[in-house]
């Protein structure tokens, strides 16, 4: 066995688990996290030789899937739909509802220490669609970086700062209705 | 408010948006809201993912794709 496929065998056992846990975690689909995870290591097969150490194997892994995921949503999203914020300001841009005047008892500091919170953080992300939740995955694994994100999925930075907007509205919403008893 | 959070946003925009926030009530409200929100998600986003893949999936998993990169 030459160097490059005992490398890529070894890579395999080592690694194999942290990018389907972390595509499944992108994906929320199983069967795409696999299909992603066998592509990622398909291309560092192909892309080997041009490999040259500078990061970590698990760091250049890393970015692959991160690739191969915003490839997955522009093919899958390819025709971007416009981002409806109506459901919450009217004509003139105003705020439609006034519960968004109701404060959260936020004055409890060890609110992001409460594992209770994050379940229901958690579980209301996961409510979001897909569409969206991609792209805001990968807006904070990419620390941020618009630009890089836009360009990877496909996405105008406009309809970005949209999925954001329109995500968070939805994540108070379920808050508010999950946690904080508003709603 | 989205891009203010990360630093996108001109100086003469972070004027204009400290200028409403003074005047609107409800986006002010909303402004706080989005502060937890975004504290959160940065917690969520940045811990170790789960595992959510079984032992027995994984070794088939990686059992086939071995056998394919021989």
């Amino acid at each position: 066995m030459d160097k490059r496929s005992e490398h890529i065998q070894q890579w395999i056992d080592t690694y194999s688990e942290t990018l389907l846990n972390s595509a499944l975690f992108l994906l929320s689909d199983k069967q795409d996290g696999e299909d992603i995870v066998q592509n990622v290591f398909i291309s560092a097969f192909e892309s080997y030789y041009s490999f040259e150490g500078r990061s970590s194997v698990k760091t250049w892994l890393m970015a692959i899937l991160k690739n191969k995921v915003a490839e997955f949503y522009r093919k899958k999203y390819r025709h971007t739909e416009n981002v409806p914020l109506d459901r919450y300001f009217d004509q003139e841009g105003s705020w439609k509802h006034a519960d968004i005047l109701q404060d959260w008892n936020e004055q409890d500091e060890n609110l992001l220490d409460n594992n209770d919170f994050n379940k229901v953080m958690a579980d209301c992300i996961d409510k979001l669609p897909l569409k969206w939740l991609i792209p805001i995955k990968l807006y904070y694994l990419e620390e941020k970086k618009a630009d890089k994100v836009c360009q990877e999925t496909g996405i105008t930075t406009t309809n970005l700062w949209k999925i954001l907007q329109r995500g968070r509205m939805q994540l108070r919403e379920c808050l508010e209705f999950n946690w904080f008893n508003i709603l | 408010m989205e891009k203010r959070n990360t630093n996108s946003i001109t100086s003469l925009q972070k004027i204009r948006l400290n200028a409403h926030l003074m005047i609107c009530k409800w986006c002010r409200a909303y402004s706080r809201k989005i502060n937890v929100m975004e504290d959160a998600m940065k917690k969520i986003f940045t811990q170790d993912v789960p595992d959510r893949f079984n032992k027995t999936d994984l070794q088939l998993f990686k059992d086939k794709l071995k056998e394919k990169l021989k």
